[in-house]
């Protein structure tokens, strides 16, 4: 029997195309975006909920305060910027696996 | 440095926004091995008797057991999940650490030449190519990356569950460690220490004795060192080849090997067991804690099981420490091998093997 399994080199184990697992590659790529997804929405409610302690430490209603505040144009852009990375790991799934198989090697 | 201070014994990442990241990732991995991965057992059984595949017999081939179990659709919705949490984690813990990796190199230097144990670092020494794996899916692995180390830490605690952040398994393996029979522990040697968290353990149940630990990974034991040195732990590392021991004959009392074996290729176990039993005085120990062997009869699912991590989880090595007779091998470096103590981790066989 083949006792050892096949690696990439180093730098290259998670970078590249991977493994999969289904027939259908769309099912492979939501589900990676679903769990990259609910990470990011776990993150958030967790920044919230420890922003709004450390807030009420201080004596701050920070629900109140957010609807009455209004960005400049140096934090729009620089939440568009975050806003774009997070986008492109939500779909990297999706990028990373064009085709049902690796055509380009 | 942006220093969040510990959690106990655990560093925290540098961000709290990858800290909700990694624990999100530790809960999901939690419930996709404690929760689905039972469920995904269950249908993979259901699945090999209706196909009329026996579930205790041990001839069945990996490839019948593997085409059934692909029928559920568990199965590969559990293998994305595993690799991608996976791959989750050691990236985003990486990526952490790396935004202060001058930083961090820097306290790993400075904690070089402090004590109160030794750090040794021999500049010739040859990385071989079979250790440069990203092993378990870490960027650089344990060799190839300057912050390794605390990546590998924050990277397992995940891995574990959240149930190692205070190197409670280490101590609980440390505490199943079998002496030699006179009892006499001066010298203890653990190899394949990675961070020295069994190395510290070993420490505090024989407060006495010579402590070392051995890596072939530069990086994880500069982290180990400079951890020892934080925690005022007196205890040493060396980088060395476990294969290659650095050490005279029967040096040692004792030597302990958590899950080494089946990270080191079939050709390469005969040489570390001939260099742990030259190293060890006669009457010494050599307490082993490991991944199964197949000679013991394992569950298709186990055997489902082994075969994935193999491949997906970069264990490239861990088939062939299965699938040989490594007791076998332990007798013919001249051991007389006996069962050791048993973890609550059932999926760890445990060994003890004594030099006459």
């Amino acid at each position: 029997m083949n006792t050892q399994a096949p690696t990439p080199a180093v730098g290259q184990e998670i970078t590249g195309r991977g493994p999969t697992y289904f027939d259908n590659l769309v099912l492979e790529n939501l589900l990676e975006s679903f769990m990259e997804l609910s990470a990011e929405v776990w993150t958030i409610r967790d920044r919230q909920a420890v922003l709004e302690a450390v807030l009420k430490d201080k004596g701050i209603d920070a629900a109140a305060l957010i609807e009455a505040h209004r960005p400049d144009a140096d934090e729009f852009t620089s939440r568009k910027t975050l806003r774009g990375e997070y986008v492109a790991r939500l779909l990297a799934g999706f990028i990373r696996r064009t085709d049902i198989e690796d055509v380009t090697s | 440095m942006t220093d969040r201070g510990n959690l106990g014994i655990m560093p925290r990442t540098t961000t709290l926004a990858d800290e909700s990241y990694l624990d999100f990732l530790e809960s999901f991995r939690d419930t996709v091995i404690t929760k689905m991965f039972p469920a995904l057992a269950t249908a993979g059984h259901a699945r090999m008797v209706k196909d009329g595949l026996a579930l205790d017999d041990n001839a069945v081939p990996l490839e019948a057991i593997q085409a059934s179990f692909a029928k559920a659709p568990v199965v590969p919705t559990w293998q994305r999940f595993m690799r991608s949490q996976q791959e989750m984690a050691f990236r985003r813990a990486q990526q952490s650490f790396a935004r202060d990796i001058g930083d961090r190199v820097k306290v790993m230097d400075d904690a070089a030449t402090a004590g109160p144990g030794r750090l040794v670092i021999n500049p010739e020494f040859k990385v071989p190519d079979y250790t440069r794996r990203e092993i378990h899916l870490q960027p650089g692995g344990y060799t190839d990356d300057p912050i390794g180390g605390i990546v590998y830490h924050y990277g397992t605690k995940v891995f574990y569950q959240g149930a190692n952040d205070q190197d409670e398994l280490h101590a609980e393996i440390v505490s199943l460690v079998t002496p030699p029979a006179d009892g006499k522990m001066d010298k203890i040697l653990d190899i394949a220490c990675t961070i020295g968290q069994g190395t510290i353990q070993l420490k505090k149940r024989f407060p006495q004795a010579e402590i070392w630990g051995l890596d072939v990974g530069a990086p994880v034991i500069r982290y180990a060192h400079s951890r020892a040195v934080e925690m005022g732990v007196d205890v040493n590392f060396i980088q060395a080849l476990a294969e290659d021991i650095p050490f005279e004959d029967g040096n040692f009392d004792h030597v302990m090997a958590y899950i080494l074996f089946h990270e080191v290729p079939l050709e390469v176990m005969p040489k570390i067991l001939s260099e742990v039993y030259r190293v060890l005085r006669s009457g010494g120990t050599f307490s082993i804690f490991e991944f199964p062997s197949a000679t013991q009869n394992l569950s298709p699912y186990y055997r489902f099981l082994i075969d994935f991590d193999s491949k997906n989880n970069c264990e490239p090595y861990s088939i062939g420490f299965v699938h040989c007779d490594f007791r076998g091998m332990l007798k013919t470096a001249g051991f007389t091998v006996a069962d050791g103590p048993k973890s609550s981790n059932s999926f760890l066989q445990s060994i003890v093997a004594t030099k006459a």
